[in-house]
């Protein structure tokens, strides 16, 4: 599909359209409605919005726009913030998770979450990703051992880490140990990962190999990315956001918007002028 | 008018590279634009000195040529730039070989004069020489024009000028397909009065290739190869719609 997408436009103050995809593109997660705030602070605003699945979306924005805070809600770790209230629907996997009596731990091993500075447990790189596997029952040698194996190959791991699995995890580098949080989070089969700036601790290299891993993951997985590089987003990306102060202001194809945006808010921004 | 809003980067040199790019551009065109007058001059005026001038100044075309494509190679190392800068960096790229050709073709008239031709032209064939160099001029200063102010409606006229100097060669070819029939000595030199035009048909082309790129540039639409008026009928349209 090459067609230049419409473009939707809204009046000031007017309820924002509900930014879809194009015809036929199946949905990992729909927002509908969703407003979000701290305390007195609107940090989203009326956001609606399809993410494509297995797809990688990215979002874009200045800092304090809000892409972090709309990531966060995909898997509800804006639950651990006692001042957050939101307000509307995120349906993901038919039900809405913003709901109370939805299993937060469940949604959690749905929807995995890698972040900025890698968190490997302090355990050996075998037991960090069994760790999901065993809290969800499975204890059979075997079993474990194969989909450890499965999961460190699908993270573009096991070839380095196959002979060492019973090594701290900590005596991985930054690449690997960010790799190695990959594994854990698609050992548990999710649906979709978000990563949560997840090359601004690495190197030039192992940003390349985190890149070219989402690149597979995307195979089988959903992905969405927030990043601040926005040649990583042009890379990486099927699809990007572009946010600003809380708001969702163009949602496209990578190519469409980096090459001919829509709204002079998102060009001002891609390009490095006063915003 | 800065429809693109070329300045105000938070890095003063990323500006600063972008409007050197853009008027050493302006600098190529406007040595294009003398060589296309004065080789014009030249064949209508049979002034063999003159067209040696044009032979001898091409290398500072090509020399321009050169540099202005290696500034945008780096631009693109250094800047990744996206969107409008983009796009600018892309038609500056395309423009100058268009320019360079438009330069190369100027440099072939010149020469013809200078070394090929013998005689004089009659009364009616310097008319017409003179009239179609006279549009192809235009169409030149007009694009150039067109890219500085990034204007796309000028660049559009410019596309539709590129028919008249194609008429106009269609025309100038018959009449001089008339006179090689009924005096075949003439010959050798109306075939080189039929490069010359063609020669000068090929730079209204280029001029409109140029013009198609400031469509690009603006809009980000390649009309190359598509009609230049539907394309702007459907932005025309998209840009009606209420803007947030």
């Amino acid at each position: 599909m090459t067609a230049q997408e419409q473009l939707v436009f809204t009046a000031p103050g007017a309820q924002p359209a509900h930014l879809g995809l194009p015809q036929g593109t199946p949905v990992a997660v729909s927002v509908h409605g969703l407003n979000l705030y701290y305390g007195e602070v609107q940090a989203l605003k009326e956001i609606n919005i399809d993410i494509a699945a297995k797809q990688v979306t990215a979002f874009i924005g200045p800092s304090g726009c809000g892409k972090t805070t709309l990531l966060r809600c995909f898997n509800r770790m804006n639950d651990l913030i006692p001042s957050c209230r939101s307000e509307g629907e995120i349906i993901l996997g038919g039900r809405n998770i913003l709901e109370k009596k939805i299993d937060v731990a469940e949604l959690r091993r749905e929807v995995g979450m890698v972040f900025q500075k890698p968190n490997p447990f302090p355990k050996t790189i075998y037991e960090n990703v069994a760790y999901g596997l065993r809290i969800h029952g499975i204890k059979r040698r075997r079993v474990l051992d194969e989909s450890v194996e499965q999961a460190l190959q699908g993270a573009a791991l096991w070839d380095e880490v196959k002979d060492r699995l019973d090594e701290s995890a900590l005596g991985l580098s930054g690449g690997q140990q960010q790799r190695l949080v990959i594994a854990r989070a698609i050992a548990v089969q999710p649906q979709v990962i978000l990563l949560d700036e997840p090359c601004s601790s690495l190197d030039p290299i192992s940003t390349l190999k985190v890149e070219e891993l989402m690149n597979e993951l995307k195979q089988q997985y959903t992905i969405v990315i927030v990043t601040h590089n926005m040649q990583q987003a042009a890379r990486v990306s099927d699809r990007t956001a572009f946010m600003y102060l809380g708001e969702m202001i163009e949602y496209g194809e990578t190519d469409q918007l980096f090459t001919k945006p829509g709204k002079k808010r998102t060009e001002d921004y891609i390009t490095g002028r006063y915003g | 008018m800065d429809k693109l809003n070329i300045s105000h980067h938070i890095s003063r040199q990323f500006n600063e590279e972008l409007e050197g790019v853009r008027s050493q551009v302006m600098k190529m065109g406007g040595l294009v634009e003398e060589q296309l007058s004065q080789a014009v001059r030249a064949l209508v005026e049979m002034d063999v000195a003159l067209a040696r001038q044009v032979v001898a100044n091409d290398h500072r075309v090509n020399a321009l040529d050169v540099a202005i494509d290696e500034e945008c190679t780096v631009i693109l190392a250094r800047r990744q730039p996206a969107a409008s800068d983009l796009r600018l960096v892309m038609a500056v790229i395309k423009t100058i070989t268009d320019l360079e050709r438009i330069g190369d073709e100027a440099k072939r008239v010149a020469r013809m004069v200078a070394e090929e031709m013998n005689g004089t032209l009659n009364e009616e064939v310097r008319q017409e020489l003179d009239h179609m160099g006279g549009l192809v001029k235009d169409m030149l200063r007009q694009v150039l024009d067109a890219f500085a102010r990034m204007d796309v409606d000028t660049a559009v006229e410019v596309v539709h000028a590129d028919s008249k100097v194609d008429a106009k060669y269609a025309s100038i070819t018959r009449q001089l397909m008339t006179y090689m029939a009924e005096d075949p000595r003439s010959i050798p030199m109306i075939l080189n009065i039929m490069w010359a035009a063609r020669a000068m048909e090929r730079m209204g082309d280029r001029c409109e290739n140029i013009a198609e790129y400031i469509f690009y540039l603006v809009y980000g639409r390649d009309v190359r190869h598509t009609s230049v008026d539907e394309a702007l009928a459907e932005v025309s349209t998209e840009q009606a719609k209420p803007a947030a």
